[in-house]
């Protein structure tokens, strides 16, 4: 009789079945409502970290700029050859150079890949670069090297202002009224690839910004694929028109490159303080 | 058991969710501010100023319509009219920022002071003695931390503010009113046709709900951030200013913008470090031309009323302020009468901006360097022969300079005496400068002619010469807010 009835007790300490069941649908509901799917947070903390990445390099590239009086030229690479993540030049004082760049620093500043290069990581003394000495974001893909271009025009009397090591420096030959100038444009920064051509946004509408000397992106998460749609092609197409907006899913027209610029009043400003400038 | 367990967990975990996500929330609009400003004071420091206007620290005005772009006007010079369009959106495009917005997803207003917005009348002086911003801002409490009633130079940071950057966070029902603040294209019209996302077309743009002031921004103790007062001349209804969020009554949240503004002493920091750049590029650019020597300067006495040479350069004196064309005394040593042209910028003609900081730019030649008729510059040979460089405790940081120019902040009364400005005043440059910057007059070979200045300027040379030959260089701080820049 006492056994039977230790016996029975023991037996209601536990949970039942039906108990267990219960919580586990609890616990089933609150994930899938509150919670967010595990992938979706695993690409938010990229996004974040690559954003980091970016705002990490734009401070390095001021930083080149306040101490050399110039930016970068961007880095080369394509399938066969690269510039292990230093800047590249073409030797000649004008016009391209594809299949012959340099990495001697050219006083002249005619970069080999002004709109199709790559951030010059190892020149910049960055840390954590991919074993050709380019710096990757947070997808890892050697298709995702983070990419960098430098407007390589003609401003004023300054002839490759941005890149040129010249005395006095293009920049300060280019003067800042002409830098800061309304009438001064530099890279075309468009919101959408619809109605743009090599040149320009197409109109005012379209346009973000041209007071953006300086580029700095992400191809984002789909960056093997290539580019996908109208408006990533524009980020891979080497001429100084580039297209940044909100991330938009779909087949035809898919965004997710992660775009950043630094404004000509930034530059102005971080050259008076250095001393580069006027 | 379990359930009340799990129910308990859950509630926690939520709740501690809402206030980490808070506290997210306005980091980022925090950041987004701080951007902004960042770029304001850049752009207003880097100002194009070929043309009379705009001046070097003027402001671009707000964005109405919302298509990121600064319209081009905004009220009289005194700020007398059209207050309503010194209130708007950051004009994210003009200043070739992203478009920046704060967590709640909206784009970020700005309030430009009558005094610093682009195309100021030329009769408004945009220097730090007269250069004061305008706008009155209090914090939660309402106490008044930015005082644009006040014409008082010495206030400094707790004058008024130049500008505001306001994040209107989310949508709420403002005191007073029946409805909740309605963001989108009612009352008049966007373009795209409807679209909350596109540009208002109403003229003016404010009869279209989203951009309306109202709509966004939040009043409480009796302080309306739609609406607000800052002539730059009548200063008395500056009062009607800003407050910062949150502000709670009896409870309730009555504001929640988030406001981060721009002070006198961090926009003017920013253009005198310009305005040295430009008056240094003219100073090279002129011994680049001329042996490797700089003109003699314009004495600081000469700077009273009663003088009729005030800008003429004159010989013997190496320090004092920057001398108008033609330099007669300079030509004397068989050097050029004027700045010259060649591949450096000189931008110092009888523009607007000039006139307006002419009496805050100093600088000094070194003695190895000044005019002579013969021979080149250079080089340093003792202590004497070059310009030192000094911290504030007084130690020297850097020697060898062949020249270093020297703009003056806003007027301090932390310094013994305090510093005033205005008539004779501005014949001492002890009214100006700081620390051994003021002692530079010593700079002398022989007594500048001043006329009659009680108490009579320094008229000896200092002996030995490198005890008064130290420029100082430090940062903005208590008791000191010049800036210097000198070559090499």
């Amino acid at each position: 009789m006492n056994q039977r009835s230790t016996r029975h007790l023991i037996r209601h300490a536990g949970f039942s079945l039906l108990e267990i069941a219960i919580v586990m649908i609890i616990v089933a509901i609150l994930l899938t409502t509150i919670g967010v799917p595990l992938s979706a947070q695993v690409e938010a903390k990229r996004t974040e970290e690559t954003r980091r990445m970016l705002e990490e390099a734009k401070e390095a590239l001021l930083g080149f700029a306040m101490a050399n009086g110039r930016f970068p030229c961007p880095a080369f690479a394509n399938a066969t050859s690269n510039s292990a993540g230093r800047e590249s030049f073409c030797v000649a004082a004008s016009g391209a150079c594809a299949g012959s760049e340099t990495q001697v620093v050219q006083t002249h500043g005619n970069c080999s890949n002004f709109y199709s290069g790559f951030l010059p990581a190892a020149t910049l003394g960055l840390s954590s670069l991919d074993s050709e000495g380019f710096l990757v974001d947070a997808w890892n893909n050697q298709s995702n090297r983070v990419r960098y271009a430098v407007f390589g025009g003609t401003v004023g009397a300054g002839t490759f202002p941005f890149t040129s090591s010249a005395n006095p420096t293009a920049m300060q030959l280019a003067t800042i009224s002409v830098l800061g100038a309304t009438g001064t444009d530099y890279l075309q920064i468009c919101n959408s690839g619809t109605g743009v051509t090599a040149t320009t946004c197409g109109g005012a509408a379209n346009t973000l910004t041209t007071k953006a000397p300086i580029v700095v992106y992400s191809l984002g998460p789909n960056a093997a694929e290539g580019a996908t749609g109208t408006d990533e092609s524009k980020n891979t197409d080497g001429n100084i028109v580039f297209v940044s907006h909100t991330p938009t899913a779909g087949s035809s027209n898919e965004f997710d490159d992660i775009f950043t610029w630094i404004p000509i009043s930034t530059i102005i400003k971080k050259m008076l303080d250095a001393g580069k400038l006027p | 058991m379990l359930l009340a367990l799990g129910a308990i967990g859950v509630l926690l975990v939520t709740q501690f969710n809402i206030g980490a996500a808070q506290v997210a929330r306005n980091r980022a609009t925090d950041e987004s501010l701080q951007k902004a400003a960042e770029a304001l004071v850049a752009y207003a420091a880097g100002r194009d100023f070929s043309a009379s206007t705009p001046k070097p620290g003027s402001l671009p005005c707000p964005d109405l319509n919302d298509d990121g772009v600064a319209e081009g006007s905004c009220g009289s010079g005194t700020g007398s009219t059209q207050q309503q369009n010194r209130l708007g959106r950051l004009p994210w495009k003009t200043l070739g920022l992203a478009d920046l917005r704060d967590a709640n997803g909206d784009r970020l207003w700005y309030v430009v002071s009558s005094q610093f917005k682009t195309a100021t009348a030329a009769a408004i002086l945009l220097n730090p003695t007269t250069g004061l911003g305008t706008i009155t801002l209090r914090n939660s409490a309402g106490t008044v931390i930015h005082d644009g009633t006040s014409s008082n130079a010495y206030l400094g940071d707790a004058g008024g503010a130049v500008a505001l950057v306001i994040s209107p966070g989310a949508v709420m029902t403002r005191q007073g009113s029946m409805v909740q603040q309605d963001r989108t294209c009612s009352g008049g019209s966007c373009s795209p046709a409807g679209d909350s996302t596109g540009t208002c077309t109403s003229s003016p743009a404010s009869l279209t709900a989203k951009c309306n002031p109202l709509n966004y921004l939040d009043i409480a103790l009796g302080e309306d951030n739609a609406d607000f007062v800052d002539n730059n001349t009548t200063r008395t209804g500056n009062g009607n200013g800003f407050i910062q969020g949150p502000v709670l009554v009896s409870g309730t949240l009555a504001v929640n913008d988030r406001i981060v503004a721009i002070t006198q002493d961090r926009m003017m920091g920013a253009v005198q470090r310009r305005i040295a750049g430009e008056a240094l590029s003219c100073l090279r650019l002129y011994a680049g031309l001329n042996r490797q020597r700089y003109p003699w300067p314009a004495p600081v006495c000469r700077q009273t009323p009663t003088n009729a040479n005030f800008w003429s350069d004159h010989n013997s004196v190496s320090f004092g302020r920057v001398p108008d064309t033609d330099f007669d005394t300079t030509a004397g040593s068989s050097m050029a009468l004027t700045w010259g042209t060649g591949a450096l910028e000189c931008n110092l003609a009888s523009s607007t901006w000039w006139n307006d900081w002419k009496l805050h730019v100093f600088y000094a030649v070194a003695d190895a360097y000044k005019p002579a008729a013969t021979g080149n510059g250079g080089p340093c040979t003792t202590a004497s022969s070059c310009l030192q460089v000094q911290d504030k405790e007084g130690n020297i940081t850097a020697s060898g300079k062949q020249v270093a120019v020297i703009v003056a902040g806003r007027p301090l009364n932390t310094t013994t005496p305090a510093q005033v400005r205005g008539g004779d005043n501005d014949g001492y440059a002890s009214n100006y400068l700081e620390i051994s910057n003021k002692s530079l007059e010593g700079l002398i070979n022989s007594a500048p002619p001043c006329g009659t200045l009680t108490p009579a300027p320094v008229s000896t040379a200092c002996s030995p010469l490198s005890s008064c030959n130290k420029v100082t260089s430090s940062t903005r701080q208590t008791g000191f807010n010049d800036v210097v820049v000198y070559y090499p």
